[in-house]
């Protein structure tokens, strides 16, 4: 009887070990995993007529050719990698590469190396006859892309024209040939399949004679409020410039416009933007001269209905294009010797940035402030960290004897972040 | 002695002094006596020829190898012929015994009928003497001995008629001598056996007639093929009367059928000798086996002697030989009587003609005999006429089974129809699609896989023949009739324990009302359902616990056959029984250490006493060798012993568990407990049962631990199913546990209330409930159960219709569990019964480039998936929209279709499955099959594969083999130098091999655990005649 107590005694025991052992852990998984990988980002190929870089942030980045017989990626071996006539792809990296471009004529036009985006909206460029505009679409994918192009002018929107880019090719548009004559140009691309990345731009001559030249970036959705955080207030040199701000509201509603520029100088309405009209469909450009003592502005639209817009800065013989951003998260740019002019638009900007200049010394430099604060490194930089601790907006103006330019504050490729899926066939199983 | 014959007796012995002295006694003392007798020994060695000669007969010697023809041939050549009145011989064996009117009613048989050569007596059996042998015998053009009587037929005066006959037997035949001489008399070929069908057969092409005389009685012991006595005739070969038999059988057959119908007659002597040697090979009997083989074979290689044999017959054949048509039984009798004899023989396997003990059925007074029978019939009908309820309460098995039956019916109200879901994909195919599937070594299944296939499989196909092969009508209605038959299992088993049938339906309820039998109908779990049905049974039989050395090698073989058809539906069965006997080996090995380090090792295993050894020998081995390879895999891969036949579904928390309710996402609610916790309690405070309740403790933490593991394979992911181990426990505990109630509520009753009222009454009461509420529940909310019919498909239509292309395209399905997406490849349909089981991994390329594809940067994932032959990829709706606009603007993907099922996308660059690359990059697809391809290159290149890669694939080209390379992407491919003929395949000389010796392991162990027949001789002469 002892032992048979002992032994049911034991069993029991050990069955409640075993509940006690197993209550420790928690069955249940550990939730979805998920994966986080920079996408392949694409820099246009040569299109003015000065010299191109594309801008890597080392060396051992893997790149190839658009269009290469082969889909294979190679080691850069360089960081600044001369652009000819076809277009580079660069895996995917944490860093936004930019292609610049220097006009022999002093022009300077830079652009961020982008991924694809599906919808996007280029506000500036001209059809007109000193226009030497084009759009760059680049198909990096392994399928037919299919691209429709809205083009509005000052006359109204023009009918669409549809683009297809053959896989792992590029096709350059020149602009006059979507709106010929026209000074006024919004393009509105829209991606309708394929991996398609679109460059575009602005450059400008007079005969011989060079108006100089930009890359215009996409300013993104129409929105009733706009933010253009960093405009140029100077041209090159000590001249003055012209700032011409240009405005389309998409829908079929007129847009009455609320502006406002901020400054180091403070904050005010520019008399020529503030309560004016925009007529529906139709680009509007209105020339505007704010008086400030800094060499940076932001300007602000609000207004009833979704707008584009964007800035251009016109100093002799050559120009900006500056426009509308979304507030930056964290972001890793690389400039390759230049000296960016970085504009904050925020009402509490909180901005860290960790930079590396071209003699290699390495800083942190923290930007505060309240609607405008700008900030300029001593030395041309290698690459900087924008870590956005507010909801700020940013902008880089590019300013030397070599012309001016302007890039958003803002990736190329955003980290791309999915649940990983699994192999289950379950999913083809009945119920 | 009215007749004018003169009667020549001629007796022929051969070891026959057992039955000599009757049968002398038979023929001396006829009514009508005869004329002369003569008596030949051929060579006897017991005696005979001295009892003949002492009973004054004149005996002829001749010698043992001498034949019955020999000797009657010796025996005519000694008398001399009659002239003055017509001479009938009657030729009589030494174990024959002619009754003393047999002679005058044979003569009466053939007087007055010129044409009858021959008549012949009814013979009766020597022991059972009213055992009817023969009335006149026939030959089926198998060679089977026809009689057209039934085994065992009595006589009781149905064949009184005198009847045309094609033969009659030679043990005590009447002919004219005339004749008998005109015909050559016996045919020396046929010294033994068959002799009488030849005789018959000739006379009968003659154009004489064979009679039966039904009067004349003889009883005959059949010494000679009951193989009571050595046959020793020269043409029996190794003295095996049975070989003698056949041969001569198929040699009476092709010497005088027709020459058109020898090569029907050769193929039907052939076929049905190879039938009969399996039956007796099953049967255990070998040699029997060897002798069906070695007379149609001893036959042919002597074509000579049939060819004079023919010759001969022609030069006397009158009539054509298909007079005798009309002689030989149809067909259809003789399968009758196969069929007979056959399920005669396994109803006296089944039902054994002793009754149950258990039986309690009360004998009427008929029975018993002490009254007619017509009083049991007043009885009845003074019965007063009970309600029908009142007859379902007197009659507790029957509503125990009518009420299980009919919370299924109404449980089962979504589920009739073909089923799929859970854990159950649907089953499409036939039972012979199964069977391939069973065989093949490649599996068509996502990116195919080589896994063998889980014997359970076709097992199903197997037990499918019961819907005629309809796989999915079957396992339909084994969800439909499981809780009944589990309720029947167990009532059978608890009825072995000699509980009463109210106790026994009270406990088959608790075990048919289970929340695990309920889980496993509801989730698909098609493994454990058959699990339910089988271990009550298996428990019951005690395999391990018992003692082995006294058990007989066939029960260890049934009781081995048994586990392993078990394991073929449960790994973790399987795992758990080869461990117990591998610790019961080592256990014995150690108990007896100090012998085996005495004799030593050599001595030990030759001499020692290893019974029990073997036996667990046995039981350790048979199991994983009856499904192999299949259990050879799991060694390899341990943790796919966790896994139940399906798809893995998660199943309870630890709590339900406890309850012994596996739960699960259609499983029964975890608060409803099973009763069996609190019978299992009672057992473990009862001194009785100590090693079940240990057994099921031990399984129960077993149970536990396993609930905490969250385990990949087949197919998914998900818990470790419990619900086999609960199964186990169930059928362990509910029958010990009665019987301990049993013998507790007696005593309850005569003692004072105390703390065993109160646990009985919370037993019974928490019993009642937990049956009740799963019951209602089964009947309401567990009727929305994840399996059930009408599924819509899932892979679209056009989809489906491409699987049959040359191109053999497959399609990526991506959808959501959850909030996890989850994909798969399909070759153009649903998941099938079996493909969850041997799908494997997806190779690391497709897993990258699909989680690239999702998270949007991989650009070059078309190019994989498309070289691993995925032609469209499909996200089933509702599909996520930031997927569907990354997929849109990933490149490689052109949008095919956007419908109310999901978003399809053509591949940018599939590969067909099979394509050569030349050496210009140009890709042609090749011609390929299901499997592989054949075709002709008429260009070198790389040969490449649209398969996942593995060492079984083989390429020849113009008969050479390629050496199998692995693409950078993870396909196989081969690399062609020059032109010609490919053949491409998957090599499964492996799979074959190991499921060969499956076979033969099953083969054997079926042959082992049946019942042994019995050679002739071991027959008790009794029993034979």
């Amino acid at each position: 009887m002892n032992q048979l107590r002992r032994s049911t005694l034991l069993a029991l025991v050990f069955l409640i070990s075993c509940v006690l052992f197993v209550g420790t852990f928690d069955k249940t998984k550990s939730g979805i995993r998920t994966i986080a990988k920079y996408p392949a980002t694409v820099c246009p190929s040569n299109l003015g007529d000065g010299a191109s870089t594309a801008v890597l942030p080392n060396s051992s980045v893997m790149i190839r050719s658009i269009p290469t017989k082969t889909s294979k990626l190679v080691k850069a071996g360089i960081t600044n990698v001369a652009q000819g006539k076809r277009a580079l792809f660069i895996d995917g990296n944490q860093s936004t590469s930019i292609s610049v471009t220097r006009g022999t004529a002093g022009w300077l036009a830079t652009t961020s190396c982008v991924i694809s985006d599906s919808d996007q909206w280029f506000v500036g460029g001209s059809g007109s006859i000193t226009s030497r505009a084009s759009l760059d679409i680049v198909n990096s994918g392994l399928s037919n892309s299919v691209v429709d192009l809205f083009v509005y002018t000052a006359k109204g929107a023009q009918p669409i024209n549809s683009q297809v880019v053959s896989p792992n090719s590029e096709k350059n548009i020149l602009i006059d040939t979507l709106a010929p004559g026209e000074d006024s140009v919004v393009v509105h691309a829209v991606t309708r399949s394929g991996r398609v990345s679109i460059f575009y731009l602005d450059q400008r001559k007079k005969g011989l004679r060079s108006l100089g030249a930009d890359f215009i970036f996409n300013g993104g959705d129409p929105a009733k409020h706009i933010v253009i955080p960093a405009i140029l207030n100077s041209g090159v040199g000590k001249k003055a410039a012209i700032q011409i701000l240009r405005v389309l509201a998409p829908g079929s509603v007129a847009a009455t416009l609320k502006a406002t520029i901020y400054s180091s100088d403070g904050s005010f309405a520019p008399i020529e933007i503030d309560g004016k009209s925009i007529m529906a469909g139709k680009v509007t450009d209105i020339s505007f001269a704010p008086i400030l003592s800094d060499q940076a502005y932001s300007l602000v639209l609000d207004s009833d209905v979704p707008i584009v817009a964007g800035v251009q800065t016109v100093a002799n013989s050559e120009f900006t294009w500056s426009n509308s951003v979304l507030p930056f998260t964290n972001v890793t740019m690389t400039f390759g010797g230049l000296t960016p002019i970085t504009v904050f638009h925020g009402k509490s900007i909180a901005v860290a940035i960790s930079w590396t200049d071209v003699n290699g010394k390495s800083g942190t430099s923290y930007v505060t402030g309240e609607d405008f604060s700008i900030w300029s490194p001593k030395s041309g930089l290698k690459r900087a960290t924008f870590v956005n601790n507010s909801k700020s907006y940013g902008g880089i103006i590019f300013k030397s004897n070599g012309g001016i330019s302007a890039l958003p504050v803002a990736p190329g490729a955003s980290l791309e972040s999915a649940a990983i899926p699994v192999a289950d066939a379950r999913v083809i199983s009945r119920r | 002695m009215s007749d004018n014959f003169f009667v020549t007796a001629i007796v022929v012995s051969h070891d026959g002094a057992t039955w000599l002295p009757e049968a002398i006694t038979a023929i001396s003392s006829q009514s009508r006596p005869v004329n002369r007798i003569i008596a030949v020994d051929n060579g006897s060695l017991d005696g005979s020829e001295k009892l003949l000669s002492q009973s004054g007969i004149a005996v002829l010697k001749s010698d043992r190898e001498s034949g019955f023809g020999d000797a009657i041939d010796l025996a005519l050549a000694h008398s001399k012929p009659i002239s003055d009145q017509e001479e009938l011989v009657w030729l009589l064996h030494d174990d024959i015994a002619p009754t003393r009117t047999a002679l005058k009613f044979l003569i009466e048989g053939l007087e007055d009928k010129p044409q009858v050569a021959f008549v012949g007596p009814k013979l009766r059996g020597w022991y059972d003497r009213n055992h009817l042998l023969e009335l006149g015998i026939s030959i089926a053009v198998n060679g089977a001995r026809w009689t057209g009587l039934e085994d065992g037929e009595q006589d009781q005066g149905q064949y009184e008629e005198q009847e045309e006959v094609l033969a009659v037997s030679t043990a005590a035949m009447l002919v004219r001598r005339k004749v008998f001489e005109e015909l050559g008399g016996l045919d020396p070929n046929l010294a033994l056996f068959r002799d009488d069908v030849d005789l018959g057969w000739r006379a009968r092409v003659a154009g004489y007639s064979v009679l039966t005389a039904p009067k004349a009685l003889a009883f005959h012991a059949e010494a000679s093929a009951s193989e009571r006595r050595s046959v020793d005739v020269e043409e029996a070969f190794l003295h095996r009367p049975r070989l003698l038999d056949r041969q001569n059988a198929a040699y009476v057959l092709l010497v005088n059928v027709s020459w058109w119908l020898i090569p029907w007659v050769s193929i039907q002597l052939v076929g049905t000798a190879a039938i009969r040697a399996v039956g007796y090979l099953i049967a255990k009997l070998p040699g029997y086996a060897a002798d069906e083989i070695a007379a149609v074979g001893l036959l042919i290689i002597k074509p000579r002697k049939l060819l004079i044999a023919r010759k001969k017959r022609k030069a006397k054949r009158l009539l054509s030989a298909r007079i005798i048509r009309e002689y030989i039984p149809p067909r259809g009798s003789q399968i009758r009587l196969a069929w007979e004899r056959t399920s005669a023989s396994i109803n006296k396997l089944i039902r054994p003609t002793t009754q149950d003990d258990d039986v309690t059925e009360p004998m009427s007074y008929a029975d018993i005999g002490v009254i007619d029978e017509s009083f049991d019939d007043q009885d009845i009908a003074n019965v007063p006429r009970k309600s029908k309820w009142e007859t379902l309460r007197n009659r507790p098995l029957l509503a125990g089974l009518g009420l299980t039956t009919l919370v299924t019916i109404l449980a089962s109200r979504n589920r009739y129809g073909a089923l799929a879901g859970g854990a159950l994909p649907i089953a499409h195919a036939g039972a012979s699609d199964l069977f391939t599937k069973y065989g093949e070594s490649w599996h068509l299944v996502g990116l195919g896989s080589a896994a063998p296939t889980p014997p359970w499989l076709a097992l199903v196909a197997l037990a499918s023949g019961f819907t005629l092969g309809n796989v999915s009508a079957f396992v339909a209605i084994l969800f439909w009739i499981a809780p009944p038959l589990a309720f029947f299992a167990m009532y059978r088993a608890l009825k072995r324990l000699n509980l009463t049938v109210v106790y026994s339906v009270v406990g088959a309820l608790i075990y048919a009302m289970s929340p695990v039998v309920w889980a496993s109908v509801n989730e698909g779990r098609l493994g454990t359902i058959v699990i339910c049905l089988v271990a009550p049974a298996f428990i019951g039989l005690n395999a391990l616990t018992s003692d082995l050395t006294h058990r007989s090698w066939r029960r260890i073989y049934q009781l081995a056959l048994f586990a392993g058809f078990i394991g073929a539906f449960s790994s973790a069965f399987l795992a758990i029984w080869t461990l117990a006997a591998v610790t019961l080996i080592i256990g014995e090995l150690i108990q007896r250490r100090t012998e085996i380090r005495e004799l030593k090792v050599t001595t030990f295993l030759m001499t020692a006493d290893r019974e029990r050894l073997k036996r667990l020998v046995a039981f350790a081995l048979l199991p994983g060798l009856l499904t192999a390879p299949w259990s050879f895999s799991l060694l390899f891969h341990p943790t796919q012993i966790l896994l139940d036949p399906g798809l893995p579904l998660n199943g309870s928390s630890i709590g339900g568990i406890m309850a012994l309710n596996p739960g699960g996402v259609t499983g029964v609610p975890l608060w409803i407990i099973s009763p069996v916790v609190f019978l299992l309690l009672a057992v473990l405070l009862s001194p009785r049962f100590r090693f079940e309740s240990i057994l099921a403790v031990a399984l129960f933490s077993l149970a536990v631990l396993l609930s905490s593991l969250h385990i990949s394979g087949h197919g998914s992911s998900g818990g470790v199913w419990s619900g086999t181990l609960i199964i186990f426990i169930q059928a362990i505990i509910i029958g010990p546990a009665l019987v301990v109630l049993k013998s507790l509520i007696p005593n309850l009753k005569n003692s004072a209330l105390g703390f065993g009222h109160f646990l009985t009454a919370a037993i019974a009461l928490l019993t009642i409930f937990s049956v009740s509420a799963t019951t209602f529940w089964a009947m309401t909310t567990g009727a929305n159960s994840l399996v059930g019919q009408g599924q819509p498909e899932i892979v679209p239509a056009f989809i489906q219709s491409l699987s049959d292309t040359p191109n053999k395209p497959k399609t990526l399905v991506i959808g959501r569990n959850g909030d996890q997406l989850i994909y798969f490849v399909t070759r153009g349909s649903d998941l099938e019964l079996g493909d969850a089981d041997v799908t494997v991994a997806t190779p690391p390329e497709i897993e990258t480039a699909i989680d690239d594809l999702i998270s949007g940067v991989g650009i070059s994932s078309s190019k994989i998936i498309g070289a691993y032959g995925i032609q469209y990829l499909f996200i089933k709706n509702p599909a996520d929209p930031g997927v569907v606009r990354t997929i849109d603007g990933i490149g490689g993907f052109t949008r095919s279709s956007s419908t109310s099922a999901g978003v399809v996308w053509r591949v940018i660059g599939s590969k067909p499955r099979v394509t050569i690359t030349d050496l210009s990059g140009q890709v042609t697809g090749l011609n390929a099959n299901s499997l592989g391809a054949q075709d002709q290159i008429s260009t070198p290149g790389n040969i490449m594969l649209a398969e996942k890669y593995d060492g079984g694939w083989r390429l020849l080209l113009n008969g050479k083999r390629l050496p199998l390379r692995k693409s950078p992407v993870g396909i196989p491919y081969f690399v062609a130098t020059e032109t010609g003929n490919i053949n491409l395949e998957h090599d499964g000389t492996k799979r074959r091999a190991l499921l060969s010796l499956e076979f033969i392991t099953l083969l054997t162990v079926i042959v082992l655990s049946l019942p042994a027949g019995r050679r002739r001789r071991e027959v008790p002469i009794e029993e034979l005649a």
